[in-house]
């Protein structure tokens, strides 16, 4: 058995580097990774934050991914503000995971501007993989004119851990005898997993870095933690497997691209409102938009969904969410819908909402899944998949419900590629 | 050559195989005067995919006021535009 080996193939300042490669490409004289910029929108529409950084932009003025560009323009008001166009970075996103594909068989798409390629068994083909990565990264920086971090390692979470080590443009390993020196000095933030509010905690318990974590006793952390703290404790010790939690990563292995396996662990869509809603039928219209963008893209991925969660921010920034699962799983966009306004009038009080999402989980195969004998959805959902061939064919605006005639919500939000904002189609 | 990434009319004929062959542009002067400009012949091409953006970049020489000159053109394949790139 050959040895396993991972790449993470991270690009460097995604959103900002696609943008800059294609208005090198359409003959802007400045690049503007070379100067302190941001990806940010606009705060008409209350989403003025910043989405990709270049460097200097995080070095001149503390720029951080997610603060408000309101914020970053009374620290620099001569940075430049790029609005973002998600038809391109939908696009950029394809061509770098197509030319992963060229190098490799294996290839798996973490985030848009994420994927794991397995290595192993390549080395004939492409050499020792510190020189293949090296040489990957090289020819996606000339033929797809932007930088990438690949981290290399015998698991897919070492091969993460690595990835995020030194930027931009650079090759890591940390192969399991590597982690003491290379991964137990970092701060326990680094760590996948841990969030803001698990760092507070472990902090808390005087655990700063990772190796403090991973030269803890495991019952200690399971005490305070439950589950996760053995995960964590094993993900810190470089031993990775799979997270069980609902959308976070499955480490083990590589996982097959096809219709017939169930991927994805969750699916949902939310959205920021350009103003607040406090009635209820304004919020059913956010939630029906909603529901046929996630009943759209369940469709297409070939699941049902048992579980629907629903979650709103107040105008204080107050989030709240409930879910539910139901005895039969569902793929209509009404059978959606009717779903998230139960679950969402059983926890709604009336406060003003600026954000409002819909999740969907607990897949089953759409042509395998067990359906109720009473339920009429089987006819609501050849309706759909009609809709979904004719705005396929025709674009997204080709069919929509009366509802949102002249309705200041559009009738399918929640996600971002929108080819609205992006120059060419139509 | 300098960047000069401008919209231009062209006209071109394309092979079987979908690959387009420029022939002449039609462009303005810097006092806005069209001028025409016929292609003697092109020395390269290739694919680029900047961005995912795919565009099919031609080297190519030409006759102006009686000097060769070599130049650059783009065909962008999504929006079916073609550029001068560089002269």
């Amino acid at each position: 058995m050959p040895k396993k080996c991972y790449f993470h193939v991270d690009v460097n300042s995604a959103f900002l580097a696609w943008e800059a490669a294609w208005r090198i490409q359409h003959g802007d004289p400045v690049d503007i990774r070379e100067i302190p910029s941001v990806v940010g929108g606009t705060q008409a529409t209350r989403h003025g934050i910043v989405l990709a950084k270049s460097t200097l932009a995080k070095k001149l003025y503390k720029a951080q991914t997610g603060e408000s560009i309101f914020g970053l323009k009374q620290r620099a008001p001569n940075i430049l503000v790029v609005p973002p166009r998600h038809g391109l970075y939908e696009i950029a996103s394809q061509a770098f995971i197509d030319h992963l594909s060229d190098f490799s068989p294996k290839v798996e798409r973490f985030s848009v501007d994420e994927a794991f390629v397995e290595y192993t068994g390549l080395e004939k083909l492409y050499g020792e993989p510190e020189q293949a990565a090296k040489k990957l990264s090289a020819s996606i920086k000339q033929k797809l004119g932007f930088t990438v971090n690949i981290g290399i390692s015998s698991n897919k979470l070492l091969a993460k851990m690595a990835g995020e080590l030194e930027k931009p443009d650079k090759v890591h390993t940390i192969w399991p005898e590597e982690v003491p020196q290379k991964m137990w000095p970092l701060p326990i933030g680094e760590l996948y997993m841990v969030g803001r509010k698990t760092e507070e905690k472990l902090k808390a318990r005087g655990i700063f870095t990772i190796g403090d974590l991973a030269r803890c006793k495991e019952n200690m952390l399971r005490s305070s933690f439950k589950s996760q703290g053995s995960l964590l404790w094993n993900f810190a010790n470089g031993r990775c497997f799979d997270t069980g939690k609902a959308g976070a990563a499955n480490f083990q292995g590589m996982l097959p691209n096809n219709k017939e396996t169930i991927n994805a662990k969750g699916l949902g869509n939310s959205t920021t409102i350009a103003f607040d809603v406090e009635d209820m039928a304004c919020a059913h219209r956010v939630l029906l938009s909603l529901s046929e963008t996630v009943g759209s893209r369940l469709r297409e991925n070939g699941y049902r969904a048992k579980t629907i969660h629903v979650s709103y921010a107040t105008s204080e920034f107050k989030r709240s969410g409930k879910q539910k699962t139901y005895h039969f799983p569902c793929a209509s966009t009404t059978e959606i819908f009717s779903r998230a306004v139960e679950v969402f009038d059983s926890m709604w009080s009336g406060e003003p909402m600026r954000q409002m999402g819909v999740w969907t989980g607990g897949f089953s195969i759409y042509n395998n899944a067990q359906v109720s004998m009473f339920s009429k959805a089987w006819k609501q959902e050849a309706v759909d998949n009609a809709i979904d061939k004719m705005r396929k064919k025709y674009g997204n605006h080709a069919a929509f419900r009366a509802v949102f005639l002249n309705s200041d919500i559009r009738h399918m939000i929640g996600g971002t590629a929108s080819l609205r904002n992006f120059p060419y189609g139509g | 050559m300098k960047v000069i990434m401008k919209v231009v009319e062209m006209l071109a004929w394309f092979d079987t195989n979908g690959k387009p062959h420029p022939i002449r542009f039609r462009t303005q002067d810097n006092n806005g005067k069209n001028i025409i400009i016929k292609l003697d012949g092109i020395l390269n091409s290739a694919i680029e995919r900047h961005a995912g953006n795919q565009m099919v970049r031609f080297d190519c020489r030409v006759t102006i006021k009686n000097t060769q000159r070599e130049l650059q053109l783009k065909y962008e394949t999504t929006s079916c535009k073609w550029y001068l790139s560089k002269m």
